[in-house]
C-alpha cells in the first residue's frame, strides 16, 4: 500500500507527523521513530474498496426489502395471531382492540368492558364512528360504489364474544367485507422466515 | 486504488486519474441510513371474512333463487365438527369430525397454531361437495364458523387459516398476472352470532 509516490487525497493516507513534534522528548528511539528515520515508513492507507463493497451489498439488502407503502400502524400492546393463507393487506379503516379500549385509525371509539359476559352486541360508539366515516368516503368519492372494506386488529388472547361484537358492528355500520389483519407465516416450501411482528 | 493509470510519463501533463471515493462513500452511508430508518420488518397480511346481512333482493321476489350449500365449521373444546347444509336445512349432506389439539397445532413460540388435519379434510370435502368451483363463478361457497363466546382470537383466526387453505381458480386473475393471484381462498367466511 505504502510507496514513495505522493498520496492522492482520496487515499485517506495517515501521514508521518513533521520534525517539530517530540523533539522535547529525550527518548532517542522515540524521536528515530517519528521523524521517519526508523526501518520501515509508518505511512498507512485504509483499504477503502473493500469497505464500499460492503456498504453496497447492505444497500442492495435494504433495497431489496424496501417496502413504498410505509409502515401499518399497531398498538404496542396488540399481539397478533398469524396465518399461512392469506391475503396482501388493503388501504381500509383500521378498527383496534388494545385492552378494553376500541380505537378507529387510531382514536378512541368506545369500549369493550360495556359488552359485559352476555351475548355479543354492537358496540354503539364504534357504530356512530364507522358509519360517520363512511358517510365521509361517500361525500369525497361521489358517484363511486363503497366497497365496506374494514380491517380489524385485534389481540390473540381477546374472546370470541368481542370478535363478533366489534365483526357484526362493523356490518351494521355498513362495512360488509371485514378483513382481520394478522402476521405472515411463511408456507411450506417458501423461503424465508415468518414475518410476526 | 481506484485511481485510472495510463502510464508513461511523456506527456506534458499527467493523464492519471483518481476517481473521488470518499463522495461515493458519503453518499452510500446516507442511502443506508435512509433504507435503515424506512425499512419495515414485518410483514402484514390480512385474512377475510364476508359480513353481509342478508336482505330480499328483487331476483328474490321473482323467482326462488336454487339453494345453496354452506359449510359450518364448530368450534368445540377438542374438536371440529364441520357438516355441509343444503339451504336452510339442519340436515347435514356430510359431516365429519377433526380432533383438536392445541398445543400440538402450536408451530411457534408465539403461540400460532396450525390446524394441518382440519385444513386437509376441508380442502377435500370442497373438491367434493364445493359448488363453485369453475373460473367463470363468480360466486363462492360460504363457510360459517360457529365459535362460543370464550374462544380464543387465535383459535378463530387459525379454523379461519384451515378454511382458507381450499383455493379455487381467481375468477378475476388476468393471465400473465401474478402467478400468485393466480389461486384464491374458496370459501366467504362469516361467523354464527
Amino acid at each position: 500500500m505504502s510507496s514513495g509516490k505522493a498520496l492522492s487525497r482520496f487515499h485517506q493516507p495517515i501521514s508521518v507527523p513533521g520534525r517539530r513534534l517530540m523533539h522535547h522528548i529525550p527518548l532517542k528511539f522515540v524521536q528515530k521513530k517519528v521523524v521517519g528515520g526508523g526501518g520501515r515508513s509508518l505511512n498507512q492507507e485504509i483499504p477503502l474498496v473493500p469497505f464500499i463493497d460492503f456498504l453496497l451489498c447492505i444497500v442492495l439488502f435494504l433495497l431489496s426489502s424496501f417496502s413504498a407503502t410505509g409502515e401499518l400502524p399497531i398498538d404496542k400492546n396488540v399481539q397478533l395471531p398469524a396465518a399461512q393463507n392469506t391475503l396482501d393487506m388493503v388501504e381500509a379503516p383500521m378498527v383496534a382492540v388494545a385492552g378494553s379500549q376500541v380505537l378507529v385509525d387510531g382514536k378512541a371509539a368506545g369500549s369493550v368492558r360495556e359488552l359485559g359476559a352476555g351475548r355479543p352486541k354492537p358496540i354503539d360508539e364504534l357504530l356512530e364512528r364507522l358509519k360517520a366515516k363512511k358517510n365521509v368516503w361517500k361525500q369525497l368519492h361521489p358517484g363511486q360504489e363503497f366497497n365496506g372494506t374494514v380491517i380489524l386488529q385485534i389481540d390473540r388472547r381477546v374472546k370470541a364474544r368481542v370478535v363478533k361484537s366489534v365483526f357484526f358492528t362493523a356490518a351494521y355500520a355498513g362495512y360488509s367485507n371485514v378483513s382481520f389483519m394478522v402476521g405472515q407465516v411463511a408456507a411450506p416450501g417458501e423461503g424465508g422466515g415468518g414475518g410476526e411482528h | 486504488m481506484a485511481g485510472i493509470d495510463v502510464g508513461g510519463h511523456g506527456g506534458k501533463r499527467s493523464v492519471n486519474q483518481e476517481i473521488p471515493l470518499v463522495p461515493f462513500i458519503d453518499f452510500l452511508l446516507c442511502l443506508v441510513m435512509f433504507l435503515l430508518v424506512t425499512a419495515v420488518w414485518s410483514h402484514m397480511a390480512r385474512l377475510e371474512a364476508d359480513a353481509k346481512v342478508p336482505s330480499p333482493s328483487k331476483q328474490m321476489e321473482e323467482e326462488p333463487p336454487k339453494p345453496q350449500k354452506k359449510m359450518t365449521v364448530e368450534i368445540k373444546q377438542d374438536s371440529f365438527s364441520v357438516a355441509w347444509l343444503l339451504g336452510g336445512s339442519s340436515q347435514p349432506i356430510t359431516s365429519f369430525t377433526v380432533a383438536r389439539n392445541d398445543e400440538a397445532a402450536k408451530v411457534d413460540k408465539n403461540g400460532n397454531m396450525l390446524f394441518k388435519e382440519l385444513a386437509q379434510k376441508i380442502a377435500e370435502s370442497y373438491k367434493d361437495q364445493g359448488q363453485h368451483k369453475d373460473k367463470s363463478d363468480k360466486k363462492f361457497d360460504q363457510a360459517i364458523i360457529n365459535a362460543g363466546n370464550d374462544t380464543e382470537f387465535a383459535v378463530i383466526t387459525a379454523v379461519i387459516d384451515a378454511i382458507n387453505a381450499a383455493k379455487r381458480d381467481n375468477p378475476a386473475a388476468k393471465g400473465g398476472g401474478d402467478p400468485k393471484d393466480a389461486k384464491i381462498p374458496a370459501f366467504s367466511i362469516s361467523f354464527q352470532m
